[in-house]
């Protein structure tokens, strides 16, 4: 199965992280414990269900189904797949699971949360082409052992960004397959230097356009106010909650808490402001590394 | 200060809570709508000063938010094409309503519509609506600031039948049917109760129409006279000149990134000032028969049957 907007990779036989699998997958989970608007879930599965794209099962944190509608594209379904699909099979896992874009500069990961819309990706360009290098795009999840620092791994995927986006960063010679069509997104290949491996998280930043007078720039959370930030920034909340592990769940929260910290994001809505925001982070990591 | 819950009750925060449930507050945009959440927040805060009118007590938001949207059926709006997020709406709306356990007002300017099933596009699970209309004179013009474009263009979105609203980074979009399709959609073919709501009647008496809606809310208090006391605070705590003088020192999230203020006269005739003769027909002219119907009276063309 062709996945536009993925890195190739060569993986030894057996060694899969997530296997991926085009099948049937059922209409319904039998026993469901959680659901909601075309979704179900149990212990160990998710199913999502698209009316005219397809069905989605993520099972045991290691294995994705994807069945497309008859009359789809297939290719229409594999941002579904890579994306809510995936997102459910990382919360599986039991982990911190951002709704975020991220970055690392000099062996540190900065990692940018907001809705949708907001700009988690085209601030990671413009990161990316101003130096850092690119780790992932919309799922972001952070691996915690409890013992060393929260750290992320490159996602092995490219970047996702609208067309005015990609213009104002002057992406085109790098911009591939449309990701659906009709939506107006592409894929884009990071500019910067390669993914070199995992790096620690050292800042979280909770983007929030700036539509009132007050409070522009960068603000620190306090631990409490970052955690709640942490929930709410996860990948679907609604399914986090339902999906919660327990004290693994808890226990990556503070994790992440104890070795990085939050903060706020507050810019205005403007694509002309972005390589000046890209330098006021770079201005504040230095102030963080002291 | 004590009031009975035979409708409305303490509400967790010692707020007064309205019947638990989802409300729609529907209007054609620039109709009055942020007005009338302000009069109903500053009912629900019960407190000796002015609502926060960017931190409102009333529980809330709007229909066509991409947030709730993804929160329900989790999956990323800009990767669904229009038609799509269409036909996941209802029931994501449905189960946001579901999830609720107390009041929630959701500000819509979707008009009325049904999916080619038949099933209503705003879902099945809202109790009531409070549909809130304004001189469409008046819309034009508000409409034109509002958005910074040639009156003649506020009119145009208005009098066609196949526009939409949104589809922002923000919204999804929702279907407009024209005024006068949209005001029919909510007065003729929705299937829950519906209070209409005259603006130029909210402005003339706001006392009297905004306690009209909080008995059609179910929201009583222990006496005529507590509740006199209270509605004349909440208006006064949402009057015009409070509202302006909160958006200068504080600035109004609902702004418009190209609108000078949000809240700018809120005037009823402020359509004799800005409109010419032609653009007065042009409205009157598609637009006669609900303006009749609504009370608004014709001066280019003669009134008709709605």
């Amino acid at each position: 199965m062709e996945l536009p907007g993925v890195i190739p990779f060569p993986v030894p036989p057996g060694c899969e992280d997530v296997r991926i699998n085009r099948r049937p997958v059922p209409e319904s989970l039998e026993g469901f414990t959680a659901h909601g608007p075309g979704w179900e879930l149990d212990e160990s599965r998710f199913l999502l269900r698209l009316p005219g794209i397809g069905r989605f099962l993520a099972s045991g944190g290691s294995t994705l189904d994807m069945e497309p509608a008859p009359e789809a594209d297939s290719a229409d379904a594999i941002p579904f797949l890579l994306g809510t699909g995936l997102g459910a099979l990382l919360l599986q896992r039991g982990g911190l699971v951002l709704h975020a874009s991220a970055v690392s500069l000099d062996g540190q990961a900065y990692v940018f949360c907001g809705r949708s819309g907001i700009g988690k990706s085209t601030l990671a360009a413009a990161l990316c082409r101003a130096g850092c290098r690119f780790l992932n795009d919309d799922v972001c999840a952070i691996d915690t052992d409890g013992t060393t620092a929260p750290v992320i791994w490159p996602d092995g995927r490219h970047l996702k960004l609208f067309e005015e986006s990609i213009a104002r960063l002057d992406l085109a010679p790098r911009r591939r397959q449309p990701v659906r069509s009709g939506i107006g997104k592409s894929y884009v290949e990071p500019p910067g230097p390669g993914p070199d491996g995992p790096a620690p998280v050292a800042a979280i930043y909770i983007l929030r356009d700036r539509v009132l007078p007050d409070n522009p720039g960068i603000e620190r959370l306090s631990p409490l106010n970052g955690a709640q930030a942490l929930l709410n920034e996860s990948y679907r909340p609604t399914l986090t909650l339902a999906m919660a592990r327990g004290s693994r769940q808890v226990a990556a929260t503070a994790a992440v808490l104890r070795h990085a910290q939050i903060f706020t994001l507050t810019r205005p809505r403007d694509l002309g402001i972005l390589d000046q925001t890209a330098d006021e982070l770079r201005h504040h990591w230095r102030e963080l590394r002291g | 200060m004590s009031f009975a819950t035979t409708g409305g009750s303490f509400g967790a925060k010692g707020m007064r809570a309205f019947p638990p449930g989802m409300v729609w507050i529907a209007s054609w945009p620039k109709s009055g709508n942020t007005w009338l959440r302000i009069l109903l927040s500053n009912i629900a805060a019960g407190k000796d000063v002015p609502e926060d009118i960017n931190k409102l007590s009333l529980d809330g938001g709007m229909a066509g938010s991409r947030e709730l949207f993804e929160r329900q059926t989790l999956v990323d709006s800009f990767l669904l094409l229009p038609r799509e997020i269409e036909a996941l709406r209802p029931a994501a709306l449905d189960a946001y309503a579901a999830s609720l356990d107390r009041a929630t007002f959701l500000k819509a300017h979707d008009a009325w519509t049904q999916l080619p099933d038949g099933s209503p596009a705003l879902g099945k699970a809202a109790r009531a609506a409070l549909y809130i209309v304004r001189d469409p004179r008046d819309v034009a013009v508000s409409l034109t600031f509002h958005q910074d474009i040639p009156i003649d263009r506020a009119i145009e979105y208005m009098n066609q039948t196949d526009r939409f609203f949104g589809s922002t980074d923000t919204q999804v979009r929702q279907r407009s049917n024209g005024w006068s399709g949209h005001v029919r959609s909510w007065l003729d073919e929705s299937c829950l109760p519906v209070r209409l709501i005259r603006y130029e009647d909210l402005h003339a008496d706001t006392d009297g129409v905004l306690r009209d809606v909080l008995h059609f809310l179910g929201f009583s208090f222990e006496s005529e006279a507590v509740e006199r006391e209270e509605v004349s605070r909440a208006v006064r705590h949402a009057s015009f000149v409070e509202l302006q003088r909160q958006e200068r020192v504080n600035g109004f999230a609902e702004r418009a990134p190209r609108q000078a203020s949000f809240f700018r006269h809120g005037r009823v005739g402020d359509w004799r000032d800005h409109l010419s003769v032609t653009q007065v027909r042009s409205i009157e002219s598609v637009h006669a028969a609900t303006m009749t119907r609504l009370g608004y009276k014709l001066v280019t063309v003669r009134e008709c049957a709605a």
